[in-house]
Protein backbone atom coordinates (compact mmCIF):
# COMPACT_ATOMS: atom_id res chain seq x y z
CA UNK A 1 0.00 0.00 0.00
CA UNK A 2 1.08 3.42 -0.90
CA UNK A 3 2.48 6.14 1.89
CA UNK A 4 0.20 8.47 3.37
CA UNK A 5 0.94 11.67 3.67
CA UNK A 6 0.69 15.24 5.19
CA UNK A 7 0.94 18.34 3.04
CA UNK A 8 2.58 21.29 4.38
CA UNK A 9 2.14 23.88 1.52
CA UNK A 10 4.92 27.07 1.94
CA UNK A 11 7.13 29.09 0.09
CA UNK A 12 10.48 26.71 -0.02
CA UNK A 13 12.31 29.82 1.65
CA UNK A 14 9.96 29.54 4.90
CA UNK A 15 12.02 27.67 7.62
CA UNK A 16 9.39 27.45 9.65
CA UNK A 17 7.23 25.32 7.24
CA UNK A 18 10.38 23.16 6.57
CA UNK A 19 11.63 22.65 9.80
CA UNK A 20 7.88 21.53 10.59
CA UNK A 21 7.91 19.17 7.35
CA UNK A 22 11.03 17.65 8.31
CA UNK A 23 10.06 16.79 12.02
CA UNK A 24 6.93 15.23 10.51
CA UNK A 25 9.10 13.29 7.74
CA UNK A 26 7.93 10.37 9.85
CA UNK A 27 4.29 10.65 9.22
CA UNK A 28 4.65 11.78 5.65
CA UNK A 29 5.15 14.82 5.89
CA UNK A 30 6.37 16.45 2.65
CA UNK A 31 6.43 19.90 1.53
CA UNK A 32 4.36 21.56 -1.65
CA UNK A 33 5.65 24.69 -3.51
CA UNK A 34 4.84 26.40 -6.25
CA UNK A 35 7.94 24.74 -7.70
CA UNK A 36 5.49 22.10 -7.58
CA UNK A 37 2.55 23.99 -8.92
CA UNK A 38 5.04 23.81 -12.00
CA UNK A 39 5.30 20.45 -12.34
CA UNK A 40 3.29 17.88 -14.28
CA UNK A 41 1.69 15.89 -12.90
CA UNK A 42 -1.30 17.73 -11.43
CA UNK A 43 -4.96 16.66 -12.35
CA UNK A 44 -7.91 18.13 -10.79
CA UNK A 45 -11.54 18.16 -12.20
CA UNK A 46 -13.77 19.51 -9.46
CA UNK A 47 -16.79 17.35 -9.48
CA UNK A 48 -14.16 14.74 -8.54
CA UNK A 49 -12.32 16.63 -6.25
CA UNK A 50 -10.64 13.43 -4.20
CA UNK A 51 -9.32 11.40 -7.64
CA UNK A 52 -6.83 13.87 -8.63
CA UNK A 53 -3.09 13.46 -8.16
CA UNK A 54 -1.20 16.28 -6.86
CA UNK A 55 3.00 17.10 -7.06
CA UNK A 56 4.64 17.54 -4.05
CA UNK A 57 8.66 17.75 -3.65
CA UNK A 58 8.83 17.05 -7.22
CA UNK A 59 6.96 13.54 -6.54
CA UNK A 60 3.50 12.83 -8.36
CA UNK A 61 0.87 11.58 -5.55
CA UNK A 62 -2.54 10.97 -5.64
CA UNK A 63 -4.84 12.86 -3.57
CA UNK A 64 -6.35 9.87 -2.39
CA UNK A 65 -3.55 9.84 -0.13
CA UNK A 66 -3.35 13.41 1.44
CA UNK A 67 -4.44 12.57 5.22
CA UNK A 68 -4.13 16.27 6.00
CA UNK A 69 -2.89 19.46 4.80
CA UNK A 70 -1.20 22.69 6.45
CA UNK A 71 -1.45 25.84 4.75
CA UNK A 72 1.29 27.88 5.05
CA UNK A 73 1.03 30.90 2.31
CA UNK A 74 -1.52 33.55 1.33
CA UNK A 75 -0.77 33.45 -2.19
CA UNK A 76 1.70 32.46 -4.72
CA UNK A 77 3.32 35.74 -5.91
CA UNK A 78 5.32 36.59 -9.57
CA UNK A 79 8.81 37.27 -7.66
CA UNK A 80 8.72 33.01 -6.45
CA UNK A 81 8.36 32.21 -10.23
CA UNK A 82 11.78 33.04 -11.73
CA UNK A 83 11.85 30.03 -14.09
CA UNK A 84 8.54 31.60 -15.77
CA UNK A 85 9.22 34.51 -18.32
CA UNK A 86 9.06 37.94 -16.79
CA UNK A 87 5.89 39.46 -18.70
CA UNK A 88 4.20 36.23 -17.61
CA UNK A 89 4.90 36.02 -14.05
CA UNK A 90 1.95 38.24 -12.94
CA UNK A 91 -0.56 36.11 -14.80
CA UNK A 92 1.09 32.85 -14.04
CA UNK A 93 1.42 33.61 -9.99
CA UNK A 94 -2.44 34.48 -10.12
CA UNK A 95 -3.15 31.49 -12.07
CA UNK A 96 -1.55 29.33 -9.38
CA UNK A 97 -3.22 31.22 -7.09
CA UNK A 98 -6.65 30.44 -8.68
CA UNK A 99 -6.63 27.03 -8.90
CA UNK A 100 -4.36 26.54 -5.38
CA UNK A 101 -7.75 28.09 -3.73
CA UNK A 102 -10.16 25.24 -5.79
CA UNK A 103 -8.18 22.79 -4.90
CA UNK A 104 -7.71 22.86 -1.04
CA UNK A 105 -11.66 23.91 -0.91
CA UNK A 106 -12.40 20.49 -2.75
CA UNK A 107 -10.29 18.45 -1.04
CA UNK A 108 -11.59 15.85 1.07
CA UNK A 109 -9.13 15.50 3.71
CA UNK A 110 -8.59 18.36 6.64
CA UNK A 111 -7.54 21.43 5.80
CA UNK A 112 -5.54 23.60 8.19
CA UNK A 113 -6.61 26.60 7.74
CA UNK A 114 -8.92 26.05 4.68
CA UNK A 115 -8.63 28.66 2.26
CA UNK A 116 -11.03 31.58 0.90
CA UNK A 117 -11.25 33.59 -1.68
CA UNK A 118 -9.10 36.14 -0.22
CA UNK A 119 -6.25 34.02 1.08
CA UNK A 120 -5.06 30.44 0.93
CA UNK A 121 -5.04 30.04 4.68
CA UNK A 122 -8.66 31.37 6.13
CA UNK A 123 -10.04 34.75 5.22
CA UNK A 124 -7.38 37.81 5.11
CA UNK A 125 -9.04 39.58 7.47
CA UNK A 126 -8.08 43.34 8.47
CA UNK A 127 -7.85 44.42 12.06
CA UNK A 128 -10.84 45.78 11.26
CA UNK A 129 -12.65 42.88 10.27
CA UNK A 130 -11.38 41.03 13.59
CA UNK A 131 -12.35 44.12 15.36
CA UNK A 132 -16.25 44.19 14.11
CA UNK A 133 -16.14 40.15 14.49
CA UNK A 134 -15.22 40.18 18.08
CA UNK A 135 -17.87 42.97 18.93
CA UNK A 136 -20.65 40.82 17.14
CA UNK A 137 -19.85 37.64 19.69
CA UNK A 138 -20.03 40.67 23.04
CA UNK A 139 -16.29 40.17 23.39
CA UNK A 140 -14.63 43.40 24.72
CA UNK A 141 -12.90 44.71 22.34
CA UNK A 142 -10.34 47.34 21.56
CA UNK A 143 -11.13 49.70 18.72
CA UNK A 144 -9.17 50.00 15.28
CA UNK A 145 -8.67 53.02 13.75
CA UNK A 146 -6.80 53.63 10.57
CA UNK A 147 -5.88 56.35 9.03
CA UNK A 148 -4.54 57.21 5.35
CA UNK A 149 -3.42 60.70 5.15
CA UNK A 150 -3.64 62.95 1.43
CA UNK A 151 -0.52 62.18 -0.21
CA UNK A 152 0.52 65.87 -0.47
CA UNK A 153 0.37 66.38 3.07
CA UNK A 154 2.00 63.09 4.21
CA UNK A 155 4.72 63.63 1.38
CA UNK A 156 5.59 66.86 2.77
CA UNK A 157 5.00 65.71 6.95
CA UNK A 158 6.80 61.80 6.57
CA UNK A 159 8.44 61.77 2.95
CA UNK A 160 7.05 58.45 2.59
CA UNK A 161 3.66 57.19 0.87
CA UNK A 162 1.22 58.75 3.13
CA UNK A 163 -0.05 55.37 4.61
CA UNK A 164 0.08 55.15 8.45
CA UNK A 165 -1.76 53.13 10.57
CA UNK A 166 -3.00 53.15 14.05
CA UNK A 167 -3.58 49.86 15.60
CA UNK A 168 -4.24 49.40 18.95
CA UNK A 169 -1.79 45.97 19.16
CA UNK A 170 1.10 48.33 18.82
CA UNK A 171 0.37 50.01 22.44
CA UNK A 172 0.16 47.01 24.14
CA UNK A 173 3.36 46.32 25.81
CA UNK A 174 2.49 42.37 26.52
CA UNK A 175 -0.32 41.00 25.11
CA UNK A 176 -1.50 37.43 26.06
CA UNK A 177 -1.45 34.88 23.33
CA UNK A 178 -3.87 32.25 23.05
CA UNK A 179 -3.07 29.68 19.96
CA UNK A 180 -6.14 27.64 18.73
CA UNK A 181 -5.64 24.38 17.46
CA UNK A 182 -8.54 22.55 16.60
CA UNK A 183 -10.78 22.66 19.49
CA UNK A 184 -7.74 23.12 22.05
CA UNK A 185 -7.10 26.53 23.46
CA UNK A 186 -2.82 26.24 24.27
CA UNK A 187 -2.09 29.51 26.05
CA UNK A 188 -1.96 30.78 30.47
CA UNK A 189 -5.25 32.84 30.13
CA UNK A 190 -8.72 32.98 32.49
CA UNK A 191 -11.33 30.01 31.01
CA UNK A 192 -13.59 33.09 29.74
CA UNK A 193 -10.81 34.52 27.51
CA UNK A 194 -9.90 30.69 25.92
CA UNK A 195 -13.26 30.37 25.03
CA UNK A 196 -13.39 33.63 23.52
CA UNK A 197 -10.79 32.98 21.51
CA UNK A 198 -12.38 29.57 20.45
CA UNK A 199 -15.38 31.43 19.21
CA UNK A 200 -13.51 33.74 17.10
CA UNK A 201 -11.75 31.22 15.49
CA UNK A 202 -15.41 29.49 14.53
CA UNK A 203 -16.52 32.58 13.26
CA UNK A 204 -13.63 33.22 11.11
CA UNK A 205 -14.20 29.30 10.07
CA UNK A 206 -10.34 28.85 11.27
CA UNK A 207 -9.23 25.71 13.32
CA UNK A 208 -5.59 27.41 13.54
CA UNK A 209 -5.10 30.81 14.83
CA UNK A 210 -3.16 33.28 16.89
CA UNK A 211 -5.68 35.65 19.09
CA UNK A 212 -4.27 38.35 21.44
CA UNK A 213 -6.17 39.71 24.40
CA UNK A 214 -4.63 42.89 26.55
CA UNK A 215 -4.28 40.77 29.52
CA UNK A 216 -5.04 37.65 31.26
CA UNK A 217 -8.13 37.86 33.23
CA UNK A 218 -11.96 38.14 32.99
CA UNK A 219 -12.55 41.44 31.39
CA UNK A 220 -9.58 41.64 29.19
CA UNK A 221 -10.27 43.19 25.60
CA UNK A 222 -9.42 41.33 22.25
CA UNK A 223 -6.96 43.43 20.14
CA UNK A 224 -5.81 41.41 17.35
CA UNK A 225 -5.91 37.45 15.48
CA UNK A 226 -3.84 35.91 13.16
CA UNK A 227 -3.92 32.44 11.24
CA UNK A 228 0.21 32.45 11.45
CA UNK A 229 0.45 30.91 14.38
CA UNK A 230 4.45 30.40 15.34
CA UNK A 231 5.41 27.07 14.10
CA UNK A 232 8.27 26.62 16.26
CA UNK A 233 6.66 26.09 19.59
CA UNK A 234 6.78 22.49 20.57
CA UNK A 235 3.09 22.81 21.86
CA UNK A 236 1.82 24.18 18.70
CA UNK A 237 3.38 21.31 16.45
CA UNK A 238 2.05 18.57 18.80
CA UNK A 239 -2.05 19.70 18.81
CA UNK A 240 -1.32 20.09 15.54
CA UNK A 241 -1.02 16.41 15.30
CA UNK A 242 -3.79 15.45 17.31
CA UNK A 243 -5.88 17.56 14.91
CA UNK A 244 -4.72 15.65 11.86
CA UNK A 245 -4.98 12.46 13.72
CA UNK A 246 -1.65 11.77 13.66
CA UNK A 247 0.27 11.99 16.82
CA UNK A 248 -0.45 8.15 17.63
CA UNK A 249 1.15 7.84 14.57
CA UNK A 250 4.13 10.17 15.81
CA UNK A 251 4.83 7.91 18.75
CA UNK A 252 5.15 4.98 17.15
CA UNK A 253 7.33 6.10 14.38
CA UNK A 254 9.67 7.85 17.02
CA UNK A 255 9.50 4.40 18.98
CA UNK A 256 10.99 2.25 15.79
CA UNK A 257 14.27 1.32 15.61
CA UNK B 1 -20.74 53.77 -13.12
CA UNK B 2 -21.40 56.59 -15.21
CA UNK B 3 -24.91 55.29 -15.96
CA UNK B 4 -25.64 54.40 -12.25
CA UNK B 5 -24.84 57.90 -11.17
CA UNK B 6 -26.58 59.45 -14.03
CA UNK B 7 -29.66 57.39 -12.88
CA UNK B 8 -29.21 58.22 -9.33
CA UNK B 9 -29.32 61.99 -9.83
CA UNK B 10 -32.17 61.78 -12.14
CA UNK B 11 -34.14 60.42 -8.87
CA UNK B 12 -32.70 63.48 -6.75
CA UNK B 13 -30.90 61.12 -4.81
CA UNK B 14 -28.08 62.44 -2.75
CA UNK B 15 -24.83 60.90 -4.25
CA UNK B 16 -21.11 61.27 -3.25
CA UNK B 17 -19.03 60.21 -6.10
CA UNK B 18 -15.62 58.94 -4.60
CA UNK B 19 -13.56 59.05 -7.84
CA UNK B 20 -10.49 56.99 -7.61
CA UNK B 21 -8.69 59.60 -10.30
CA UNK B 22 -8.93 62.11 -7.51
CA UNK B 23 -6.31 59.41 -5.13
CA UNK B 24 -3.66 61.69 -4.64
CA UNK B 25 -5.98 64.25 -2.89
CA UNK B 26 -8.20 61.62 -0.93
CA UNK B 27 -7.71 61.10 2.57
CA UNK B 28 -9.71 58.36 4.96
CA UNK B 29 -10.06 57.82 8.68
CA UNK B 30 -11.94 54.30 9.61
CA UNK B 31 -12.62 53.67 13.14
CA UNK B 32 -14.26 50.06 13.76
CA UNK B 33 -15.52 48.69 17.68
CA UNK B 34 -19.45 49.25 18.53
CA UNK B 35 -20.07 50.58 14.87
CA UNK B 36 -17.97 51.01 11.84
CA UNK B 37 -17.51 54.63 11.18
CA UNK B 38 -14.64 57.07 10.10
CA UNK B 39 -14.31 59.96 7.25
CA UNK B 40 -13.77 60.17 3.69
CA UNK B 41 -11.72 63.87 2.12
CA UNK B 42 -11.46 64.76 -1.41
CA UNK B 43 -9.72 67.88 -1.30
CA UNK B 44 -12.47 70.22 0.50
CA UNK B 45 -15.26 67.72 0.43
CA UNK B 46 -15.94 65.77 3.32
CA UNK B 47 -18.31 61.81 3.53
CA UNK B 48 -19.84 61.19 7.33
CA UNK B 49 -19.35 57.16 6.94
CA UNK B 50 -22.13 56.59 9.28
CA UNK B 51 -23.80 58.80 7.07
CA UNK B 52 -24.27 56.29 3.87
CA UNK B 53 -27.23 53.65 3.59
CA UNK B 54 -26.03 52.53 0.15
CA UNK B 55 -22.98 52.34 -2.14
CA UNK B 56 -22.02 51.25 -5.76
CA UNK B 57 -18.67 50.33 -5.96
CA UNK B 58 -16.62 49.64 -8.94
CA UNK B 59 -13.11 49.18 -7.73
CA UNK B 60 -9.57 49.55 -10.14
CA UNK B 61 -6.38 48.95 -8.99
CA UNK B 62 -5.52 52.26 -7.86
CA UNK B 63 -1.97 52.01 -8.58
CA UNK B 64 -3.26 52.00 -12.44
CA UNK B 65 -4.88 55.99 -11.84
CA UNK B 66 -2.59 57.91 -14.82
CA UNK B 67 -1.98 60.65 -12.06
CA UNK B 68 -0.44 57.73 -9.81
CA UNK B 69 1.56 56.35 -11.90
CA UNK B 70 3.02 59.23 -12.90
CA UNK B 71 3.79 60.26 -8.93
CA UNK B 72 5.95 57.31 -8.36
CA UNK B 73 5.64 54.38 -6.75
CA UNK B 74 5.09 55.92 -3.23
CA UNK B 75 1.59 57.20 -4.81
CA UNK B 76 1.46 53.44 -5.70
CA UNK B 77 1.62 52.89 -2.25
CA UNK B 78 -1.05 55.63 -1.13
CA UNK B 79 -3.31 54.69 -3.61
CA UNK B 80 -3.35 50.70 -2.66
CA UNK B 81 -3.63 51.95 0.99
CA UNK B 82 -7.00 53.56 0.09
CA UNK B 83 -7.87 50.99 -1.92
CA UNK B 84 -7.29 48.63 1.27
CA UNK B 85 -9.46 51.21 3.53
CA UNK B 86 -11.99 51.35 1.23
CA UNK B 87 -12.32 47.57 0.42
CA UNK B 88 -12.39 47.14 4.54
CA UNK B 89 -15.30 49.72 4.97
CA UNK B 90 -16.90 48.13 1.95
CA UNK B 91 -16.74 45.01 3.84
CA UNK B 92 -17.95 45.74 7.06
CA UNK B 93 -20.35 48.89 6.31
CA UNK B 94 -23.90 48.75 7.63
CA UNK B 95 -24.85 50.17 4.31
CA UNK B 96 -26.12 48.07 1.16
CA UNK B 97 -22.83 47.81 -0.72
CA UNK B 98 -23.05 46.65 -4.41
CA UNK B 99 -21.46 44.30 -3.93
CA UNK B 100 -19.24 43.46 -1.00
CA UNK B 101 -15.60 43.03 -1.79
CA UNK B 102 -15.94 39.44 0.28
CA UNK B 103 -18.54 38.47 -2.12
CA UNK B 104 -16.91 39.68 -5.09
CA UNK B 105 -13.69 37.51 -4.29
CA UNK B 106 -14.81 34.03 -5.30
CA UNK B 107 -15.09 35.23 -9.09
CA UNK B 108 -11.36 35.30 -8.92
CA UNK B 109 -11.06 31.41 -9.13
CA UNK B 110 -13.15 30.00 -11.93
CA UNK B 111 -13.27 26.42 -10.63
CA UNK B 112 -14.24 27.76 -7.39
CA UNK B 113 -16.77 29.77 -8.05
CA UNK B 114 -18.08 26.79 -10.41
CA UNK B 115 -18.24 24.65 -7.23
CA UNK B 116 -20.66 27.41 -5.54
CA UNK B 117 -22.61 27.59 -8.77
CA UNK B 118 -22.85 23.90 -8.73
CA UNK B 119 -23.67 23.59 -5.03
CA UNK B 120 -26.41 25.75 -5.54
CA UNK B 121 -27.66 23.41 -7.98
CA UNK B 122 -27.08 24.46 -11.39
CA UNK B 123 -24.90 23.29 -13.98
CA UNK B 124 -21.60 24.06 -14.83
CA UNK B 125 -19.29 22.47 -17.37
CA UNK B 126 -17.32 19.50 -16.76
CA UNK B 127 -13.35 20.76 -16.15
CA UNK B 128 -10.17 19.43 -15.74
CA UNK B 129 -7.29 21.48 -14.53
CA UNK B 130 -4.27 20.12 -14.57
CA UNK B 131 -0.54 20.51 -15.71
CA UNK B 132 -0.31 17.00 -17.26
CA UNK B 133 -0.52 16.78 -21.19
CA UNK B 134 -1.46 13.02 -20.84
CA UNK B 135 -4.36 14.08 -18.88
CA UNK B 136 -5.49 17.12 -20.61
CA UNK B 137 -5.31 14.45 -23.97
CA UNK B 138 -7.71 12.06 -22.45
CA UNK B 139 -10.15 15.05 -21.91
CA UNK B 140 -10.40 15.96 -25.17
CA UNK B 141 -10.78 12.38 -26.28
CA UNK B 142 -13.72 11.72 -23.78
CA UNK B 143 -15.47 15.13 -24.74
CA UNK B 144 -14.01 16.08 -28.14
CA UNK B 145 -15.08 19.97 -28.65
CA UNK B 146 -13.07 21.60 -25.62
CA UNK B 147 -12.15 24.91 -24.77
CA UNK B 148 -9.50 26.24 -22.71
CA UNK B 149 -9.65 29.27 -20.50
CA UNK B 150 -7.95 31.01 -17.31
CA UNK B 151 -8.46 29.77 -13.60
CA UNK B 152 -8.64 33.03 -12.62
CA UNK B 153 -10.27 36.26 -12.92
CA UNK B 154 -7.46 37.90 -15.16
CA UNK B 155 -9.66 38.33 -18.20
CA UNK B 156 -9.07 35.85 -21.34
CA UNK B 157 -10.02 35.13 -24.74
CA UNK B 158 -12.13 31.73 -24.27
CA UNK B 159 -10.75 29.53 -26.93
CA UNK B 160 -11.57 26.18 -28.70
CA UNK B 161 -8.74 23.39 -28.38
CA UNK B 162 -7.63 22.71 -32.12
CA UNK B 163 -4.91 20.56 -33.47
CA UNK B 164 -2.71 23.50 -33.43
CA UNK B 165 -3.23 24.11 -29.77
CA UNK B 166 -2.59 20.28 -29.34
CA UNK B 167 0.83 20.22 -30.43
CA UNK B 168 1.71 22.66 -27.62
CA UNK B 169 0.56 20.79 -24.96
CA UNK B 170 3.62 19.70 -23.22
CA UNK B 171 4.22 23.88 -22.23
CA UNK B 172 1.51 22.87 -19.58
CA UNK B 173 3.56 21.80 -17.36
CA UNK B 174 4.48 25.48 -16.49
CA UNK B 175 1.12 26.37 -14.95
CA UNK B 176 -2.04 24.93 -14.38
CA UNK B 177 -4.53 24.98 -17.12
CA UNK B 178 -8.30 24.92 -17.09
CA UNK B 179 -10.10 22.99 -20.30
CA UNK B 180 -13.75 22.77 -20.34
CA UNK B 181 -15.96 20.39 -22.36
CA UNK B 182 -17.47 22.65 -24.83
CA UNK B 183 -21.58 23.37 -24.00
CA UNK B 184 -23.22 23.69 -27.54
CA UNK B 185 -26.62 26.29 -27.42
CA UNK B 186 -27.27 29.94 -27.08
CA UNK B 187 -25.41 32.25 -25.23
CA UNK B 188 -27.15 34.56 -22.51
CA UNK B 189 -26.12 36.56 -20.22
CA UNK B 190 -28.87 37.55 -17.26
CA UNK B 191 -28.22 40.47 -15.07
CA UNK B 192 -29.80 40.12 -11.92
CA UNK B 193 -30.32 43.34 -9.55
CA UNK B 194 -32.13 42.62 -6.60
CA UNK B 195 -35.22 40.30 -7.43
CA UNK B 196 -35.35 41.70 -10.82
CA UNK B 197 -33.67 40.01 -13.99
CA UNK B 198 -32.47 41.18 -17.29
CA UNK B 199 -32.06 38.35 -19.62
CA UNK B 200 -30.26 38.23 -23.35
CA UNK B 201 -29.30 36.12 -25.78
CA UNK B 202 -26.36 36.59 -27.65
CA UNK B 203 -25.97 35.15 -30.96
CA UNK B 204 -22.01 35.71 -32.68
CA UNK B 205 -20.46 33.04 -34.54
CA UNK B 206 -17.70 32.94 -31.83
CA UNK B 207 -16.60 30.84 -28.99
CA UNK B 208 -15.96 34.27 -26.85
CA UNK B 209 -18.56 36.81 -27.90
CA UNK B 210 -16.83 39.49 -26.05
CA UNK B 211 -13.85 39.02 -28.66
CA UNK B 212 -15.37 39.01 -32.01
CA UNK B 213 -13.42 38.41 -34.29
CA UNK B 214 -16.01 38.36 -37.72
CA UNK B 215 -19.20 39.17 -38.14
CA UNK B 216 -21.53 40.29 -36.03
CA UNK B 217 -22.76 39.97 -32.29
CA UNK B 218 -26.69 40.59 -32.21
CA UNK B 219 -28.22 40.80 -28.97
CA UNK B 220 -31.86 40.49 -28.36
CA UNK B 221 -34.22 40.39 -24.98
CA UNK B 222 -35.14 37.16 -23.74
CA UNK B 223 -37.87 35.91 -21.29
CA UNK B 224 -36.40 32.71 -19.69
CA UNK B 225 -39.56 32.26 -17.32
CA UNK B 226 -40.67 33.04 -13.88
CA UNK B 227 -39.27 29.75 -12.55
CA UNK B 228 -35.71 29.90 -14.38
CA UNK B 229 -35.31 33.69 -13.35
CA UNK B 230 -36.50 32.80 -9.33
CA UNK B 231 -33.56 30.28 -9.66
CA UNK B 232 -30.98 33.10 -10.98
CA UNK B 233 -32.04 35.30 -8.30
CA UNK B 234 -31.99 32.69 -6.02
CA UNK B 235 -28.01 32.07 -7.28
CA UNK B 236 -26.71 35.28 -7.01
CA UNK B 237 -28.77 35.77 -2.96
CA UNK B 238 -26.75 32.72 -2.03
CA UNK B 239 -23.63 34.10 -3.34
CA UNK B 240 -24.18 37.41 -1.13
CA UNK B 241 -24.74 39.69 -4.36
CA UNK B 242 -27.23 42.14 -5.35
CA UNK B 243 -26.37 42.57 -8.56
CA UNK B 244 -24.68 40.23 -10.70
CA UNK B 245 -24.02 39.17 -14.93
CA UNK B 246 -24.61 35.64 -15.20
CA UNK B 247 -23.37 33.76 -17.93
CA UNK B 248 -24.99 30.89 -19.20
CA UNK B 249 -25.47 28.75 -22.39
CA UNK B 250 -28.92 27.38 -23.05
CA UNK B 251 -28.23 23.65 -24.66
CA UNK B 252 -30.61 22.19 -27.74
CA UNK B 253 -31.73 20.09 -25.05
CA UNK B 254 -33.38 22.66 -23.20
CA UNK B 255 -30.66 22.28 -19.98
CA UNK B 256 -28.94 25.42 -18.78
CA UNK B 257 -25.48 25.65 -17.80
CA UNK B 258 -23.58 28.49 -15.94
CA UNK B 259 -20.47 29.64 -17.01
CA UNK B 260 -19.78 31.83 -14.73
CA UNK B 261 -21.55 34.71 -11.97
CA UNK B 262 -20.22 38.02 -12.60
CA UNK B 263 -20.24 40.01 -9.25
CA UNK B 264 -19.42 44.08 -11.31
CA UNK B 265 -21.17 43.20 -14.82
CA UNK B 266 -20.01 45.94 -17.52
CA UNK B 267 -23.93 45.56 -18.18
CA UNK B 268 -24.16 48.61 -20.32
CA UNK B 269 -23.09 46.73 -23.94
CA UNK B 270 -26.14 44.76 -22.84
CA UNK B 271 -28.58 47.82 -22.04
CA UNK B 272 -27.71 49.93 -25.04
CA UNK B 273 -28.82 46.29 -27.27
CA UNK B 274 -32.10 45.58 -25.69
CA UNK B 275 -33.05 49.25 -23.71
CA UNK B 276 -33.72 47.35 -20.59
CA UNK B 277 -33.30 49.53 -17.82
CA UNK B 278 -30.70 47.92 -15.75
CA UNK B 279 -29.18 51.59 -14.50
CA UNK B 280 -32.24 52.26 -13.09
CA UNK B 281 -32.75 48.83 -11.80
CA UNK B 282 -29.73 49.24 -9.89
CA UNK B 283 -30.34 52.79 -8.86
CA UNK B 284 -33.54 51.82 -7.83
CA UNK B 285 -32.18 49.17 -5.49
CA UNK B 286 -29.59 51.89 -3.73
CA UNK B 287 -32.24 54.23 -2.93
CA UNK B 288 -34.52 51.74 -1.74
CA UNK B 289 -31.77 50.55 1.15
CA UNK B 290 -32.11 54.23 2.20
Amino acid sequence: MRRRVLLVIASRYDPGAASLASRWASVGATLLTCEDLSSPGWCFSPAEAGRGTLVASGEVIPVRAVQGVLSRRPCILPDELPWVTPEDRQFVAAEMTAFMLAWLATLPCPVVNRPTPSCLNGPQWRAEHWASAAVRLGIPTRHVRRQVGRFEVSQDMRGNAGFWREADMEEIEDPTELIVVGSRVLGAARPRLRAQALRLAHAAGLRFLSVWFDGKEDGASFCGASPWPDLGREDVAEALLDLFGLRAAAKVAARAP
Amino acid sequence: MALVLAALRRRGAACWFLDQHAALSTSIELEVGDAVEGTVRIGARALMLKTVTAAFIRPYDGRRIPAVQRAGDAAGCHATALDDAMATWADLAPALVVNRPAAMAPNGSKPYQAELIRAAGMEVPDTLVTTDQRAARAFVARHGRVVYKAVSGVRSVVSRLGPEHRERLGDLATCPTQFQAFVPGIDVRAHVVGGRVFACRIDADEDDYRYPRHGDVRISRLDPGDDVAERWVRLTAGMGLHVAGIDLRLRPDGAWVCFEVNPSPAFSFYQEATEDPIDEAVAELLVHAA
